[in-house]
């Protein structure tokens, strides 16, 4: 008797992707923090923070995957370093969590800002 | 040096915006013209000016003013298509569909902390991105808080701004306009 084929398919939320990709992007040297829209400000106050999608969108496909950021970074580091290493960091992460591919990753800088400051503004 | 510059810069600012005034408003005085014999098509005025018009002179006016009209669309035209295009973020690395953009308030914030290392106090940058040439221009406004010597001051405040824009975010700094003030015993002051 003929083994019943199985039809398979695995698919992930959008937001599994941005989860991966933020907490991936935080632990990355010179990302000072990810800062989304007012609508995701607002959450992040009534959340306490604990919103990881926070300033990320994810396409997602069923082989690829494009990621927007944005991003706060730490004065002094290179910016250019700083994307490169979460370009790989995160197409690393997303590959062996999900096998989906990032094909796509734009990050927008939209402050530059020291440690001491982060800290002032969070107080 | 730099004062130099930039009070040629301002010379041909206002040249170019004076011709532009007075080609618009030749253009107007023609089309003006043109509308009130639409009107007043028998009107003595129209009678003598198209009399004249029609002269050796007349004519030569006529053609002066077309070429002049030429030529300052033509000078118009290329100076709008060649002047770099500002906007408030800018692209400063691309890797195949992957790219890095930082915003206007990014880089003002960047050159502000880089300009704290100095004897300045109550520090406003304003920069100005030109996304097609990946360059910045930057304008300081700050106050001395030591009686250092301003034209040393200004030199080393160059140099570190276009180094630390170059290796921070591969920018290149096109122009750095930097206004000092003396500091005054009762003004207020803001700390970087």
């Amino acid at each position: 008797m003929e083994k019943e084929k199985l039809e398979q398919k695995l698919t992930f939320d959008d937001q599994v992707i941005e989860k991966i990709a933020g907490i991936t992007a935080n632990q990355v040297p010179g990302i000072i923090s990810l800062d989304g829209n007012m609508f995701s400000e607002f959450t992040d106050k009534l959340t306490q923070g604990t919103d990881k999608t926070k300033g990320i969108e994810a396409e997602v496909g069923e082989k690829q995957v494009a990621i927007k950021m944005d991003a706060t970074i730490e004065y002094g580091k290179s910016a250019e370093t700083i994307f490169e290493e979460v370009s790989s960091r995160v197409q690393k992460a997303l590959r062996e969590m999900t096998g989906l591919n990032l094909v796509k990753f734009e990050m927008h800088i939209n402050d530059v800002k020291t440690k001491e400051e982060l800290q002032q503004d969070n107080k | 040096m730099l004062r130099q510059g930039q009070e040629r810069r301002d010379v041909m600012k206002a040249w170019i915006k004076w011709s532009v005034c007075f080609g618009m408003f030749l253009q107007a005085a023609l089309g003006g013209i043109v509308i009130a014999w639409w009107f007043f098509p028998q009107a003595s005025i129209f009678q003598n000016i198209f009399a004249y018009l029609l002269t050796d002179f007349g004519q030569k006016v006529i053609l002066g003013l077309g070429i002049y009209l030429v030529v300052l669309a033509v000078l118009w035209l290329s100076w709008t298509i060649s002047r770099p295009t500002t906007q408030g973020s800018m692209t400063i690395h691309r890797d195949h569909a992957s790219k890095v953009q930082i915003d206007q308030k990014a880089v003002e914030n960047n050159v502000r902390l880089t300009l704290g290392k100095y004897d300045l106090f109550n520090i406003e940058v304003k920069v100005k991105l030109l996304s097609n040439r990946k360059q910045a221009d930057v304008v300081v406004v700050a106050t001395l808080s030591q009686t250092t010597d301003p034209t040393v001051l200004e030199s080393q405040i160059t140099q570190t701004v276009r180094r630390d824009l170059k290796e921070m975010l591969n920018i290149e700094l096109r122009r750095l306009n930097l206004k000092l003030k003396p500091y005054h015993y009762d003004q207020k002051v803001t700390i970087v």
